[in-house]
């Protein structure tokens, strides 16, 4: 099993009180297929997603990854009055990743960047942070690669980016949330649908799509 | 291009030692960055504050004035009270109150760990101060002063039992605001009258009985008393217990940690 999940539970505090996000839930993702999160608004697609990455714990219950876990692809944040090599270095030192000359011919590879390297983030434009940030999920390599909806910023950083991280899903496993059955592409072999503050596992794309409009129908 | 992309699986597992010893360093250069690089008046008011202390103690009671301070002269006595109570006491409080604030911008990173935070933070607030101390040194010897202490590894090792009583002491202080948000008001509070029961303007000689029974209660009188005994041979403390300090000092530190195994994500709101 890559992902395991075992009778998590998991409640915030806000502004209204508490609130139960789930309850007891169970699931098993297998090796060597791409999981899709569904559900409607606020059942907890994103709780999961960074249970998983590790990034919120749960209340109750566990999980576990067998493999390293990446960030939310497309959310690295930088220090902006760092340069380019510097945020760089800060992260491979974070990943115990030792050949910056490697990880900075990568970003470049990726980027395009030259002298953008040596300038301050917040020198950078738009566009250009949006590449840097993918840039830095693809020169790391994870076994589960993490996205919270489709990531990609304007038509000249998803045209670039998406055919890398395409390739790299070839080795990697994929966990997208999205809104809808729909939203996810064919690559996503099963489909956890959250409904109720629990979650059903579906390897099959029909079933997960009725299940889905059942959750929508009783929220409604 | 692509060929370079999927070369080189970096998914080796590490140990948690090794994460940790290589997130505290990461986080601790970064920060050395942020404080020097980007505010350049935050890294000039760590020198300026002990000086100005150093120039109104001079301006006080005379630059040579010896008899107030238990024969030691103002700048060297400030020097060796002020740099390691403020310096080192309340600036290991403030670095690790203030871990949850650092740690909210590097959220995405599960690596990171609040632990890592503070030990990082603390690390650079003790290399700054030892700068600090060192930079003022080389100035008053070229005043005609002799800074330098008497006995050098057991005033190291003074600083370094102050430093790691603040660094408890903030940790509780942190994990008690997460009970009730409003323990921050008093804690803000409590800096002052530690400031004057501490041992800190006037060396415990000075103070008569029986106030000087009563601060001896307060277990940082012990360790600045001792530093002030290591650094100056002559001087000698009426009161300096150090067991009576490491007692206090390891409770604080267990109290710490428990408080953080116990309450950490609920100062991180994870």
């Amino acid at each position: 099993m890559m992902i395991t999940a075992t009778d998590v539970s998991k409640r915030f505090l806000g502004p209204h009180g508490a609130k139960q996000v789930l309850t007891n839930v169970s699931f098993e993702m297998p090796e060597g297929g791409h999981l899709g999160i569904v559900g409607p608004a606020g059942s907890g697609k994103s709780t999961v997603l960074n249970m998983i990455g590790g990034l919120v714990y749960p209340d109750a219950g566990k999980i576990k990854r067998n493999g390293t876990v990446s960030w939310i692809t497309g959310r690295m944040r930088f220090e902006r009055t760092m340069t380019v090599t510097q945020n760089l270095r800060f992260l491979g030192r974070i990943l115990g990743y030792k050949d910056f000359d490697d990880m900075y011919a990568r970003v470049q590879d990726v980027t395009g960047f030259t002298t953008q390297m040596k300038a301050t983030f917040e020198q950078l434009d738009e566009p250009e942070k949006k590449l840097l940030n993918f840039a830095t999920s693809l020169v790391f390599d994870f076994d589960i690669m993490l996205f919270d909806g489709a990531p990609y910023g304007g038509p000249e950083v998803k045209d670039r980016i998406e055919p890398l991280i395409n390739k790299k899903l070839e080795h990697s496993m994929a966990v997208m949330t999205a809104a809808t059955v729909k939203d996810l592409s064919d690559i996503y072999t099963h489909i956890l649908v959250l409904a109720d503050q629990g979650a059903e596992l579906y390897d099959d794309r029909k079933e997960a799509s009725k299940a889905m409009k059942k959750a929508l129908a009783k929220v409604k | 291009m692509a060929h370079r992309l999927t070369a080189g699986r970096s998914s080796r597992v590490r140990t948690a030692l090794s994460v940790q010893k290589s997130v505290i360093f990461a986080i601790a250069t970064r920060e050395m960055f942020r404080k020097f690089s980007d505010y350049k008046f935050g890294s000039m008011w760590v020198l300026f504050e002990p000086l100005m202390m150093m120039l109104f103690f001079m301006v006080m009671f005379g630059a040579r004035g010896r008899g107030e301070f238990g024969f030691i002269e103002p700048p060297l006595f400030v020097l060796a009270a002020f740099l390691p109570f403020r310096g080192l006491f309340q600036g290991m409080v403030r670095e690790t109150k203030s871990a949850p604030n650092v740690i909210n911008g590097l959220s995405h990173l599960r690596q990171i760990s609040l632990l890592d935070v503070m030990i990082a933070r603390a690390c650079m607030n003790f290399v700054v101060e030892m700068l600090v101390l060192i930079i003022i040194s080389i100035g008053l010897i070229w005043l005609g002063y002799d800074p330098v202490p008497d006995h050098i590894l057991e005033t190291l090792f003074g600083f370094l039992l102050i430093a790691l009583f603040g660094f408890g002491f903030g940790m509780v202080l942190l994990f008690l605001s997460t009970f009730a948000k409003e323990i921050d008001k008093f804690t803000a509070f409590i800096n002052m009258p530690l400031l004057f029961t501490s041992a800190v303007f006037l060396p415990m000689s000075a103070i008569p009985e029986p106030y000087r029974t009563y601060l001896a209660y307060n277990p940082l009188v012990h360790v600045m008393e001792y530093i002030r005994e290591m650094w100056f041979a002559h001087y000698t403390s009426p009161v300096v217990d150090m067991e009576y300090f490491t007692t206090w000092l390891v409770c604080m530190l267990g109290l710490a940690l428990a408080l953080y195994r116990l309450r950490w994500r609920k100062a991180v709101n994870k």
